[in-house]
């Protein structure tokens, strides 16, 4: 495919999925884009591979071999910081750290969200083609057996304390990530979207009205969201407390005391 | 429709409050950079009753909090096209500062904890500021100190701010890196010792050295020092065998050298000993952040040189890291005049420490005390006026 129409297509692609609105198919079609972009890059010769390296990763150096980062460019599109070997500002990297980092910056890339009023001005056409791309894409009614395996040792979230207060709802600025905390808690005890539909409705009817209400269909799409996710669904008391979700940690959490209080009980 | 609440008529000490916070507001209003472009947020009885609001400028900011007075402002360190839009999404989101928020409670170290205000408390969270600053942000992720400043809370805590635009295009994800770094969280003693296989069954584990950079890094130079200086029962208080523990202090020299080389299996019992560094480097240099402040790109924040409505303390901006050292919140983060007195009756035994003199007040006896001494006892609803 010549490389101006390949554009195109990218762009009609890129454009078609955001009117579209699915946030877990434009991923899907990032990563997969992603990978056959990179799989393009390899082939190149080292120079050319070089440039473009350099333009998706502006701070890159070489230096015989090795390369070095800007801490904040690694930040952006790399893991575990902590683990990296950091000093003035820059994260000494191996050659295969540095093809790893290209494939998630490609993929940050496509994934940079296209401003509302570029949506707002699309053609009528690509508008009438996303919704028919919308009715197209399938419906992701995730079966109970694959979210989160096994429920962990420690049993039910929901009957945890802590998760019962939540449950009462929260006040302005502090709602949106109760429920997302909530829809955790909900995900981790498999309970069926449709249930946890009606317990996140319940939450949202309890939050404080405040300016503005916070509605169900917001609780719901946070729900929606965190269901369509099948990494872990681990909920931090921490961050609880210091939302001031929660006065404290609940007498009996396991988690009360960090890391190492749980891998000592383990 | 509801009917309205009736609401109880503000005590004379609310009006006092209010009035002292009014005054200040109409000598010293805050203004953040780019006012127009941030999103702010109210509090009068907790710290926001609303949010959404925006300005289009100082002026406008300045009329809103000398008229309603709020016991607490707060502001986005995001920047909008439509900072007043809802909902979030609406906005047009155009980056926003990276903030960290240090308030950690040293309430359980030895000191003389005092309740409403304590100095030695303040002085521990200046000083993991200081560290965040100069260890973290300057050393390891080599941003300009020029662009870093420090403020004041108002209350028990510092905010450290920085605004380039390299800082501000950070993504949520890209701010939880730094700060799993800062906090040293998930860093694993399996990822930093790794096992080296050097024949049939025999391993020896290949740790960091003094070229080492980052965490391992800052394993290496606590097990070092550690180390040097170690007894027996400081071994076998981390873990080490009564046994092992002579042998390695009586071959400390061999071992020392062993670990310098990357060596870090080269005497029995080490493990235990390594793995309960880690967790003393992690507390001496990781740091409690709250971590919400700086990854929840929708949070807002107390405005710098507003009033904090807990404490009547203005959230004042103490300089950078240099400054830093000489800001005393308890001296120069004071918003009423302390030339100024004011009768007020405690209702408890308190003593407190403001304006470098120490307080200590009787319960239910009328006392003259500065304004900004009133200003905390009645932010606290620990006293009346008299």
């Amino acid at each position: 495919m010549e490389s101006g129409e390949h554009l195109a297509t990218y762009a009609s692609a890129r454009a078609l999925l955001a009117l579209a609105g699915d946030t877990y198919a434009t991923r899907k079609w990032a990563a997969g884009e992603a990978v056959a972009f990179f799989t393009e890059l390899e082939r190149e010769p080292e120079e050319v591979f070089k440039q473009i390296a350099q333009e998706l990763l502006p701070s890159l150096q070489e230096n015989e071999g090795s390369y070095t980062l800007a801490v904040l460019d690694y930040a952006q599109h790399g893991r575990d910081l902590a683990h990296q070997a950091v000093e003035e500002g820059r994260v000494w990297l191996d050659h295969q750290q540095i093809l790893h980092l290209l494939k998630r910056s490609i993929e940050n890339k496509l994934l940079a969200s296209v401003p509302r009023s570029a949506l707002h001005d699309a053609p009528v056409e690509l508008k009438k083609a996303a919704e028919e791309l919308r009715a197209k894409l399938p419906k992701y009614e995730i079966p109970l057996a694959s979210i989160g395996g096994k429920l962990g040792p420690r049993g039910l979230y929901l009957a945890r304390a802590c998760i019962q207060e939540l449950r009462k709802g929260a006040s302005e600025g502090k709602r949106w990530y109760a429920s997302m905390a909530l829809s955790l808690a909900l995900r981790h005890d498999r309970i069926p979207l449709e249930q946890a539909k009606e317990i996140i409705t319940e939450f949202a009817n309890n939050c404080s009205k405040g300016a503005r209400p916070f509605t169900a269909r917001e609780a719901i799409t946070t729900l929606e969201w965190v269901y369509k996710r099948d990494g872990p669904a681990r909920i931090s008391c921490r961050n609880l407390i210091s939302q001031g979700l929660i006065p404290d940690y609940c007498p009996t959490c396991p988690y009360k005391g960090g890391r190492r209080k749980r891998n000592e009980e383990q | 429709m509801n009917e309205p609440t009736p609401q109880a008529p503000p005590s004379k000490e609310e009006l006092w409050v209010t009035e002292r916070i009014r005054a200040f507001y109409k000598a010293k209003p805050p203004c953040p950079s780019e006012v127009s472009r941030r999103e702010f947020g109210f509090g009068f009885q907790k710290k926001i009753d609303y949010r959404h609001k925006a300005f289009n400028g100082c002026e406008a900011l300045r009329d809103f909090l000398v008229r309603e007075t709020p016991r607490y402002v707060s502001c986005s360190a995001a920047y909008y096209d439509l900072p007043g839009a809802r909902p979030m999404e609406r906005k047009g989101y155009r980056g926003a500062d990276l903030v960290f928020d240090l308030d950690t409670s040293y309430a359980h170290e030895l000191h003389e904890h005092l309740e409403l205000v304590c100095p030695y408390c303040l002085n521990r969270v200046k000083q993991d500021a200081q560290q965040l600053v100069e260890e973290f942000l300057v050393k390891d992720f080599g941003l300009s100190s020029q662009e870093i400043w420090v403020n004041y809370s108002g209350s028990k805590g510092f905010h450290i701010h920085m605004q380039s635009q390299p800082v501000r295009e950070l993504s949520a994800e890209a701010r939880r890196q730094l700060l799993g770094y800062l906090t040293g969280e998930g860093v694993s003693l399996e990822r930093i010792l790794v096992k080296k296989q050097l024949g049939q069954g025999r391993f020896k584990l290949a740790g960091p050295t003094k070229a080492s950079r980052g965490w391992p890094r800052k394993l290496y130079n606590t097990a070092h020092a550690f180390l040097e200086k170690c007894t027996v029962k400081d071994l076998t208080e981390r873990g080490a065998r009564k046994v092992d523990a002579n042998k390695i202090v009586e071959n400390r020299a061999f071992l020392l050298k062993q670990v310098e080389e990357g060596n870090w299996d080269a005497m029995p019992g080490l493990r235990k000993v390594w793995a309960n560094l880690l967790e003393a480097a992690k507390k001496l240099r990781g740091l409690e952040v709250d971590q919400g402040v700086t990854f929840d790109l929708a949070r807002i924040l107390r405005l710098e040189d507003s009033i904090h409505g807990d404490t009547g303390l203005v959230a004042k901006k103490a300089g950078g890291a240099s400054e830093l050292e000489k800001f005393d919140p308890l001296k120069h983060a004071l918003s009423a005049n302390p030339k100024q007195f004011a009768s007020v009756v405690p209702n408890s035994d308190l003593k407190f420490q403001l304006m470098e003199q120490t307080f200590e007040l009787k319960a239910n006896e009328k006392v003259e005390v500065p304004d900004p001494v009133a200003l905390l006892l009645l932010c606290k609803k620990r006293a009346t006026l008299a």
